[in-house]
């Protein structure tokens, strides 16, 4: 009975299987062997195993599981395996380096990796240097060419004024990118980094070289984020130009420990040599899964900040990746003709991987998806401004003109969330209710203790998420005191959005939440901000609602920018953002963007010159701790973890309850999603589909559907397009509903994240009315076909959409019929949409349907109103009189 | 506030009998019951109530004189002001073309005469507030005479219920409309009401007119507006360029039936020098004469309450 569905991490594993076969595997013995006394001394051999997810068509950004079994467990570990600090401190990491080239002497030298072809995002990792000996540890490495193993290798000559003095011995590792450019690199990039590198910046992204952390027991894994040329173009990576991963067990310098190789002027005198040696051969300081303690450094020689020299560089196993075509391909190479269809950033997958397929056709026409909110492109679409639009609920007034809504995907929402437990480690089995989605989203958690102590309305609320007692029940293992602003709120949308119309449906359809909202305490107490209270749902688009500003904190010296030019709090802590894109960035990289904190730029202390707030920035992982709203399919990309959402509530489950017993939590996958398909009828009136939330939510029949389900249709006006834009759009929409459902990673294919549109996902009519759908685009007759098809293939019977007021949008310059002139046909009247109508046999009229009705309401009635009242008012006058009078006179 | 003023202009002038209230109808009912024995006193509940009714009722009846009688006084003269702005942009051909125009401004004449529509300026935009000076003239839709469909919007009741005829429009009538592009016939197809079929697409190169109002049928008619109605007319000869850079969409308050929440804010300053010159008026009346004190204080009462009740019935749907 308990979560039925929450097995899965999320939808990768599900939709692509790819987690029974990895696309590649690679076993290779690693040794560690110095060179005594001109005997080799194998210090540590082991045999380790590689294993990747996935390595085709990958895409920028995306993230690729690698396993590895048989390394040497790591000591020192740090929270940040994307940092240059894990780097230094790590002892014995596995080290994920993405490198453009082949690993190959068979191709051109230029086609060929090496360190020097390796994306480092810090200078740090590619540069290393001593200043107390000029025999520093990387000058012993037995398997390095004489010329590695100098006292200066590859420094910028002559020296760059930024590079100060030259320490004892200095190793640069210089970057070639591309292009062909030749970055030195230097301490802190001295002598030129490439563009896309940092040095520091918490609000940028971090890299993806990945200092992976092996257990006790040899085995690990890690997240590689894998990077195309779209991100780093100095990389480079891309379907023309090859890259790898390359995986490095670190396992320490292999030493020379007589300097044997060294020539005999450049040896280090005997006393010195010992110790020199002993450096180099060292084995660590930390015990395996020891945290890095501070002041304690670690053996440099067996950090992964030497994963360049030839004794690490030659124990990796390089896994050749292939890179889809990218999101920019059709800018760049496209066919030219282009027509754009705005909307949903629900398809930004699905669109960016259906491009190529018509850009680079030269028989078709390319669709350029414009990312917009749904409601927005449903009004530009109403207005005439543009030609199509993907939206997931149809305008409240329809179109006001004949537009097919063909559904072109079965996809939706997730709440994903990046959060670590009491330990440190990610947490991977998120559960929430709509309540607690209520709670995030109405600004409900004070966040700060001056905030909950100075707001009364707040003050019996618990501080922020992890500290409610209802979250703690349904996940155990979190702690529940969690410093940051970002737990007080779920990263949301600024703009309309028909995902906020699915996301406050569900919450309204919930009892427990929609009580909550109108004012009822949850079992513990906790009571909604009154801003919110009572709030109408569904809606396309939330509002800030609080106002309370905490002035104790508005204070000079605890938030200047705050004291300076107050402004309500809370929604600064929500802060939401425009685009569904860039929660899904924030999510991956855990950026909080609560925009709290007050940056100060002036150098003089005291000055509040240029103050500013900023967000939170990047959280440190083992503290992270924010959720958001993304589509499930960005969230498949990238893979970000995905929470399951409460559906059926056993009437027997506690209502102050400690545990998940007896609520049913759902995630996202093939399975839930396909459930929930069964649950969209059929609306004849706006000819979509609308998921049912009480039967989704009410019936325990039901109860393995994932609620974030949405559909999305392909709105496209059947009169008033030019033929060679009709017909773009019609095979699109026809693609999109037949041979574009076929899932998988390639061009053209559909990506995780979507339900296949087919029969065996109980999608068949939805294709099947957009392919008619596709038809009467193409045909632009006018026509709207009705959901099911006509039997008998017989009359189209004429659109039903409510128009608004007479056909105020722009000409639709469709020549099916010129104007009826002064013949003035009388009408049939109302109710003659029947599929009989139009039995004259010759080719019916061309309709735009009906004239909507528009009510004056009430205030229509004012004259009427205010006469009786004048009457009724006049005549209490004398009334008045009179009765006084008679009580008088007895 | 306005019943101590008029109380205050009513009260007894000579000392007051300490037994009855200060403010009183005694000396409205003296002269009727002369004969009669000592006067009542009137309670104060019963003083209150009589007041109120006696305001209430007068404002409600000023309202509706307003509606149906002052507001076209002003409308014509608005209509007057218009049509020697346009006449002057006509003659000096800067009559506005399309783009953005500015919102009240003069666009076009308009003349039905089959419907009593003798000469009628349309202003641009269509919100109560701005069709308080015409018909006004959607803005989201082309000039008449170009490309499309314009759309126009009159009232049927309040401010001369210009298009309150339009429904006895008969197929094949001639409405003309002059613009800065020359003068233009259009011949009326149909008179459409809620749930017929919207007129046919147009061809690229054509041109329809629509007008809107609203109408109510039954003891309704005339006084009240119920749903909208459409007058559909295409343009008989040729249709004249169209500048580009006309809005996309309109805001709600430009829809048909649509009231205009933006003269919230006048009628609250129209309301407030209302109460300072009735609380003026009372200060008056008690340390100066009462009919001096008529005399300045009517017109001014009047002309406040004029203005708070023309920025009101922005507040009321446009085609009322």
């Amino acid at each position: 009975m308990v979560a039925v569905a929450s097995l899965g991490v999320g939808l990768p594993s599900v939709a692509s299987g790819s987690a029974a076969t990895p696309a590649f595997e690679k076993t290779v013995t690693v040794t560690r062997t110095h060179l005594v006394g001109g005997r080799n001394v194998v210090a540590d051999k082991r045999t380790v195993s590689v294993s990747v997810d996935t390595t085709t068509n990958l895409r920028d950004r995306e993230g690729i599981r690698v396993s590895w079994t048989g390394a040497h467990p790591t000591g020192g570990l740090v929270a940040d395996v994307n940092s240059a600090a894990a780097a230094n401190q790590e002892e014995y990491p596995v080290v994920l380096i993405q490198c453009r080239g082949v690993d190959s002497t068979r191709v051109p030298k230029s086609q060929q990796l090496s360190p020097q072809t390796c994306w480092t995002q810090t200078p740090s990792e590619r540069f290393d240097s001593d200043y107390n000996t000029p025999f520093a540890t990387w000058r012993f490495d037995r398997y390095a060419s004489p010329q590695d193993r100098k006292q200066y290798v590859d420094e910028e000559r002559p020296r760059p004024r930024a590079c100060f003095g030259a320490a004892a011995a200095e190793r640069w590792v210089p970057f070639v990118a591309a292009d062909g450019t030749r970055y030195p690199g230097g301490a802190s990039g001295c002598a030129g980094m490439p563009p896309e590198a940092t040095t520091v910046g918490s609000l940028s992204l971090p890299g993806n070289t990945t200092y992976g952390v092996t257990a006790p027991n040899g085995n690990g894994s890690a997240s590689f984020n894998v990077r195309t040329a779209e991100n780093n173009a100095s990389l480079g990576c891309s379907d023309t130009v090859k890259c790898s991963l390359v995986v490095i067990p670190i396992m320490g310098i292999s030493c020379d420990e007589d300097a044997s190789g060294l020539p005999a002027s450049d040896r280090p005198p005997a006393d010195e040599l010992a110790q020199d040696a002993a450096t180099c051969s060292a084995t660590g300081q930390f015990k395996p899964g020891q945290t890095v303690a501070p002041g304690q450094p670690a053996d440099h020689a067996v950090t992964g900040a030497l994963w360049w020299s030839a004794s690490n560089w030659r124990n990796r196993i390089t896994v050749p990746l292939d890179f889809a075509p990218l999101s920019n391909v059709c800018d760049i190479v496209g066919n030219g003709s282009s027509v754009d269809i705005y909307g949903s950033e629900l398809m930004i997958q699905a669109a960016q991987q259906w491009a190529p397929t018509f850009c680079l056709d030269p028989q078709r026409t390319a669709i350029h998806h414009v990312q917009t909110g749904e409601p927005q492109a449903a009004n530009l679409l109403k207005v005439g401004s543009i030609d199509a639009a993907l939206i997931s609920d149809p305008p409240p007034g329809g179109f006001g003109r004949p537009v097919v809504t063909a559904p072109v995907a079965m996809t939706g929402f997730a709440i994903t969330y990046s959060i670590d437990n009491a330990k440190g480690q990610p947490y991977g089995d998120l559960k929430l209710d709509a309540r607690l989605l209520a709670k995030l989203m109405t600004q409900s958690y004070p966040d700060l203790t001056i905030v909950k102590s100075d707001y009364p309305a707040l003050s019996g609320n618990p501080l922020n998420l992890a500290a409610d007692p209802e979250f703690q029940a349904l996940n155990p293992g979190i702690s529940n005191s969690v410093g940051t602003d970002a737990a007080a709120t779920l990263l949301s949308l600024s703009s309309d959005s028909d995902v906020l119309h699915a996301l406050t449906a569900y919450i309204n359809a919930d009892p427990e939440a929609r009580a909550w909202l109108n004012g009822k305490p949850d079992p513990w107490g906790m009571v909604v901000n009154p801003n919110y209270q009572k709030i109408a749902l569904p809606t396309n688009t939330w509002p800030l609602l609080d106002t309370f500003e905490p002035t104790r904190y508005y204070r000079p010296g605890v938030n200047d920018c705050l004291a300076q030019a107050p402004v309500p709090f809370l929604p600064l802590v929500a802060a939401p953002m425009t685009r569904l894109s860039y929660i899904a960035l924030a999510m991956q990289f855990s950026i909080a963007n609560s925009q709290v904190v007050c940056y100060l730029p002036s150098p003089i202390p005291g000055s509040t010159e240029g103050a500013k707030l900023v967000p939170l920035g990047r959280q440190t992982p083992g503290h992270r701790f924010m959720l958001g709203i993304t589509s499930l399919a960005d969230a498949a990309r990238y893979q970000v973890r995905t929470a399951a959402l409460q559906t059926y509530v056993d009437p027997t489950a506690a209502e102050k309850f400690t545990s998940s017993t007896g609520r049913t939590f759902v995630t996202p996958t093939d399975g839930s999603l396909r459930v929930a398909a069964s649950l969209f009828k059929p609306d004849a009136g706006s000819r979509t589909w609308s998921l049912s939330y009480d039967s989704l939510l009410g019936d325990r029949r039901n109860e393995g559907a994932y609620p974030g389900a949405m559909l999305v249709y392909a709105a496209v006006p059947t009169a008033g397009l030019a033929t060679s834009d009709a017909a773009a759009y019609a095979d699109w929409v026809t693609f999109a509903a037949t041979s574009g459902q076929q899932p998988g990673t390639g061009v053209g294919e559909l990506p995780d994240g979507y339900l296949p549109l087919t029969a065996a996902n109980g999608l068949a009519m939805q294709a099947d009315y957009a392919v008619r759908a596709a038809k009467a685009v193409a045909t632009q007759n006018g026509d709207v076909p009705p959901l099911k098809a006509p039997p008998g293939g017989g009359s189209t019977p004429p659109p039903n959409n409510p128009g608004t007021t007479g056909g105020t949008g722009n000409p639709g310059g469709n020549p099916g019929g010129t104007p009826s002139g002064g013949s003035g046909s009388p009408s049939p009247g109302p109710g003659a949409g029947g599929p009989g109508g139009g039995p004259s046999g010759a080719p019916t009229p061309v309709s735009l349907g009906d004239t909507a009705a528009v009510s004056a309401g009430v205030t229509g009635l004012i004259l009427p109103t205010l006469l009786a009242l004048a009457l009724v008012l006049g005549l209490l006058v004398p009334a008045t009189l009179l009765r006084h009078r008679f009580r008088r006179a007895r | 506030m306005t019943m101590t003023q008029a109380s205050a202009d009513l009260e007894v002038a000579t000392t007051p009998d300490p037994r009855q209230p200060r403010f009183g109808l005694a000396r409205l009912r003296r002269p009727q019951r002369a004969a009669r024995p000592p006067t009542a006193p009137l309670s104060p509940g019963t003083v209150l109530t009589v007041w109120v009714c006696l305001i209430c009722a007068l404002l409600a009846l000023w309202i509706v004189l307003y509606a149906m009688v002052l507001s076209s006084v002003q409308e014509s003269g608005s209509q007057k002001q218009l049509f020697a702005q346009l006449r002057e942009e006509l003659a000096l051909g800067t009559a506005p073309l399309g783009g953005q125009i500015e919102a009240g401004s003069p666009v076009a004449v308009l003349r039905a005469p089959e419907v009593g529509i003798d000469r009628a300026v349309v202003v641009e935009g269509t919100s109560a507030g701005v069709m308080r000076a015409g018909p006004g003239h959607r803005r989201d839709t082309p000039l008449p005479g170009q490309p499309g469909v314009s759309v126009i919007y009159g009232r049927s009741i309040t401010y001369g219920g210009r298009f309150d005829a339009i429904t006895s429009f008969a197929p094949g009538d001639e409405i003309t409309v002059v613009t800065g592009q020359g003068t233009f016939a259009y011949r009326v197809d149909a008179v459409r009401r809620t749930g017929q079929p919207l007129p046919p697409p147009l061809a690229t190169d054509a041109s329809r007119l629509t007008l809107v109002t609203a109408e109510s049928s039954g003891w309704k008619r005339g006084w009240t507006v119920e749903s909208t109605v459409y007058v559909d007319s295409t343009l008989v000869g040729k249709v004249q360029p169209a500048p580009a850079g006309r809005p996309v969409a309109v805001p709600a308050n430009e829809q048909p039936m649509a009231r205009d929440t933006s003269a919230l804010f006048p009628l609250v300053l129209w309301l407030q020098a209302l109460v300072l010159v009735v609380i003026a008026t009372v200060w008056a009346r008690l340390r100066w004469g009462p009919w001096q004190t008529w005399v300045v204080a009517v017109p001014l009462v009047v002309a406040l309450l004029w203005g708070a009740t023309n920025s009101a019935f922005a507040l009321l749907p446009n085609l009322l």
